[in-house]
């Protein structure tokens, strides 16, 4: 068979929609420009911190997750990493951290923006707003920062993280969850508040939660239409089209862009069109991709293999929220989450237990249901050497398939930093896989 | 003082078939604690015993069936310990959610190995009202599936009394720190460390009176005389799991002595007391939320404006202790695969640079030929602070 992608290639996208998608998000791919505008101020991010925020006090973000997965895609990182390390950062501390101190670590060092950096860097920082939840690295990145590099105020949540074995009906445990989610909201809004100069806006917040859960929907809704056999859209626009739910929640750009890929994927499904013509694999994917070659997921389709569904990132079909005090809707739409997913069997991951509204990594009991809904063939864990937290729990994952007939593959390598990939080793466990599921299919006369 | 010492390295070598013999002498119930920060006086209250479940010495076999290779020791450690049985005494296991690693082998523990009582314990990053609060409400709960093992209520005079207790055994271990301090080369870092170690596996009452026992000696010792060239060193690096006595062996054998820490197993344990006044379950959550700096948390007011006054950081608070234990130098230790510490240890290392301590990372996870060079760092670090100490 021929295999037209090299290593470390870019993806092809699939999708108009995708392909498209700084059309239908031009703030977040102009944010180098939006941010010199006058008045505006910049905020560095994460994932786990509410978009909508940002959206609410008119405050232009960057995202140095974001940034590194830019590094990573462009190449840049290895050389960030590397001067991370320098600096005494451990090499298996997360590529995103490494990455962005690096970067910084170069900026002090050229007293400016290194030229080396993409977009022209990511900006002077007014203040940090961060957020512990999704993975522990996050609650001292960007203290680590304050401290080392930057006088500028931080904000950090704290997340809360129900045991998977607490009962969250019960209604007491429930309020007092709820009132520890509450108060550390009231307490990022008045830090917001307090460098803003004036108050949270509830009706203008409003309409942003509004947009935010009518944008959810459709990409809900699209990810639903994945199961279609053959699957309509996979990993490699996937993770291009999660960038308005990481970054643009609120807006009115995200609605439209979930809205319009999900009239193209229907428009797929209702006409048979898949991404591949001929599927001989699906595939579940758990962990962060390897940024810097995404390009791995048109490889795996050119052997016949396509993912119809992908554990990080993943949304929950948003549930019907009163949006009559914005606030309390967004605490009720993040536990919410959290008890939904507890039900799925989130054991033992830990991503998972943390109810973060953007990042979930899946229980046994949904992946069972996966399996059958998406109609998948295995699971491909990305063990990712400098993430921790995604990559807790895979062992067992793959033990709890196995007891069900499901096989899994757990390849090593990393999101950002593209010393982890070793092509040619990664690609002849990636064949032995399919040869695996081949064979095993055979044995049984199934499809093939 | 040889005699004493050699009891709680007793303990520390042979713990789990002591424990055993306890529970089977008393009837009582033990609960183990995985690090750090569990308020064992609730567990103490209940008429339990609270011991601190560490990394095992036996070479690791059946947890990496379960686990990642890229946890840290001390989680693929214990685990290994809980699945080989080994910790079958325990009557209940508490993990405290500092990291991701100890939440996740919670969760997995109570699948394959559970134990009647199974409780994470959260504990906020943050540190301010609404997390005290929040931590209020995470001790009752806790409370509550204490008192449904012990089968009685924890009443708040038994909870104070607990909490007097524990003080009595922190203010002894500081007394002992401050002789150590003053008087170099006399206890062993080893020594002391078996005492800390000791004060984690055992009652409480008995720790206390031995304790008693060896302060008297110590304090009645006179200070050794100091080795030509004598180098004091201070241990950074809060690891959870004690540092390979190897490590504190080769630093003695090169005319060093350790004369103070901030290690888990040591000055962290008992810097701080529990207020003795007030409603206890308040006093427990105040105290977690007024220990020293520590890498799990994040000290919201340090943060929030710039310019900022006001506690010291974790930098800020190595800098005074290693100041006021008379070191000529710090050793900071890194467990491989321990993300909080990792971003600390950074920042450190350039404080510690601006204000000319001299100081050495080392990363501390054992591995083959780890050991050799280790030995050639170390010997070098302390010559190199030999001289500029003689300069």
């Amino acid at each position: 068979m021929s295999e037209p992608y090299s290593e470390m290639a870019r993806a092809v996208k699939s999708t108009d929609t995708v392909r498209n998608i700084k059309k239908y998000a031009p703030t977040f791919y102009a944010r180098t420009k939006l941010r010199e505008q006058e008045g505006k101020k910049l905020v560095w991010t994460m994932v786990g911190v509410p978009p909508e925020l940002l959206v609410a006090f008119d405050m232009v973000g960057e995202w140095p997750e974001n940034y590194g997965t830019l590094c990573a895609a462009q190449l840049i990182a290895t050389g960030f990493c590397e001067e991370a390390e320098a600096e005494g950062y451990a090499n298996d501390m997360c590529s995103y951290v490494r990455n962005t101190m690096g970067y910084l670590r170069r900026c002090r060092e050229v007293g400016g923006v290194p030229p080396e950096a993409p977009l022209g860097g990511m900006g002077n920082v007014h203040l940090l707003l961060g957020s512990g939840w999704v993975c522990e690295p996050r609650y001292k990145w960007f203290q680590a920062i304050a401290t080392h590099y930057m006088d500028v105020p931080v904000f950090n949540d704290d997340p809360v993280s129900p045991a998977w074995d607490t009962d969250l009906e019960d209604p007491r445990i429930a309020e007092h969850y709820k009132t520890q989610l509450r108060a550390t909201l009231k307490a990022q809004v008045t830090f917001l508040e307090d460098i803003a100069g004036r108050g949270l806006d509830l009706d203008h917040f409003r309409i942003i939660m509004q947009r935010s859960h009518q944008a959810m929907k459709f990409w809900h809704e699209t990810l639903e239409l994945r199961k279609a056999v053959p699957c309509p859209m996979g990993s490699e626009d996937y993770y291009t089209a999660i960038i308005p739910q990481l970054y643009l929640l609120g807006t009115q750009e995200a609605v439209d862009f979930y809205q319009a890929l999900y009239n193209e994927i229907k428009a797929r499904v209702d006409g048979g069109q898949g991404v591949i013509a001929h599927e001989k694999y699906r595939f579940s994917w758990f962990g962060i991709p390897p940024w810097f070659n995404l390009g791995l997921f048109n490889w795996l389709e050119s052997l016949g293999a396509i993912v119809c569904v992908e554990s990080s990132y993943y949304v929950k079909k948003p549930p019907e929220l009163d949006f009559t005090d914005p606030v309390e809707a967004l605490v009720d739409w993040i536990w919410q989450e959290a008890v939904e997913r507890q039900k799925e069997s989130t054991e033992v991951l830990p991503e998972v237990v943390n109810p973060g509204r953007f990042s979930a990594l899946v229980g046994s009991k949904l992946v069972a249901r996966w399996i059958e809904e998406y109609k998948l063939d295995g699971a491909i864990c990305h063990r990712l050497r400098s993430c921790r937290a995604s990559s807790l729990g895979e062992v067992h994952f793959r033990n709890v398939l196995a007891q069900i007939g499901i096989p899994t593959l757990i390849f090593e390598s990393d999101m950002t930093d593209p010393r982890a990939w070793s092509d040619a080793q990664i690609k002849a466990q990636f064949r032995e896989f399919l040869e695996m599921i081949d064979a095993s299919r055979a044995k049984r006369g199934g499809r093939g | 003082m040889k005699q004493i010492l050699a009891r709680f390295a007793a303990v520390r070598d042979q713990p789990y078939q002591r424990l055993e013999r306890w529970k089977r002498d008393t009837g009582k119930k033990i609960v183990g604690c995985l690090p750090m920060y569990v308020p064992e006086e609730l567990i103490h209250a209940a008429g339990m015993l609270p011991v601190i479940v560490l990394a095992g010495k036996e070479p690791i076999s059946l947890a990496d069936r379960h686990l990642q290779s890229n946890a840290c020791e001390l989680v693929r450690s214990a685990y290994d310990m809980g699945l080989k049985g080994r910790l079958d005494f325990l009557d209940g296991l508490v993990v405290p959610d500092i990291c991701d690693q100890l939440r996740f082998v919670y969760g997995i523990w109570n699948l394959d190995h559970p134990y009647p009582l199974m409780h994470v314990l959260a504990l906020p990053h943050r540190q301010d009202e609404a997390a005290l609060e929040y931590q209020l409400r995470l001790l009752g709960r806790f409370k509550a599936a204490l008192e449904e093992l012990a089968g009685g209520e924890i009443t708040p005079d038994a909870l104070r009394h607990s909490i007097q207790v524990y003080n009595q055994g922190r203010a002894k271990l500081r007394k002992l720190y401050q002789l150590r301090r003053q008087k170099p080369g006399l206890l062993g870092a080893r020594e002391v460390l078996d005492v800390v170690v000791a004060a984690m596996l055992m009652p409480k009452e008995e720790h206390n009176r031995w304790l008693d026992e060896l302060l008297v000696e110590v304090e009645a010792a006179p200070t050794p005389p100091p080795a030509p060239g004598q180098v004091k060193l201070f241990l950074a690096g809060q690891p959870c799991d004690p540092p390979d006595a190897d490590l504190l062996d080769i630093i003695e054998a090169e005319g060093a002595v350790v004369v103070d820490d901030d290690m888990y197993t040591g000055f962290r344990y008992f810097a701080t007391e529990v207020a003795p006044d007030g409603d206890p379950l308040m006093a427990l959550a105040r105290h977690y939320l007024n220990l020293i700096p520590c890498a799990t948390t994040h000290r919201r007011e340090l943060f929030l404006r710039p310019g900022r006054e006001g506690p010291e950081d974790y930098g800020q608070f190595i800098i005074r202790m290693a100041k006021e234990s008379g070191a000529d130098g710090v050793v900071i230790m890194l467990v491989l695969y321990c993300d909080p510490y990792g971003f600390e240890c950074v920042p450190l290392d350039d404080k510690l640079t601006k204000v000319g301590i001299p100081h050495l990372l080392v990363e501390t996870e054992p591995e083959t030929g780890a050991l050799g060079r280790l030995r050639t760092r170390l010997q070098a670090f302390i010559e190199m602070v030999r001289e500029q100490k003689l300069a």
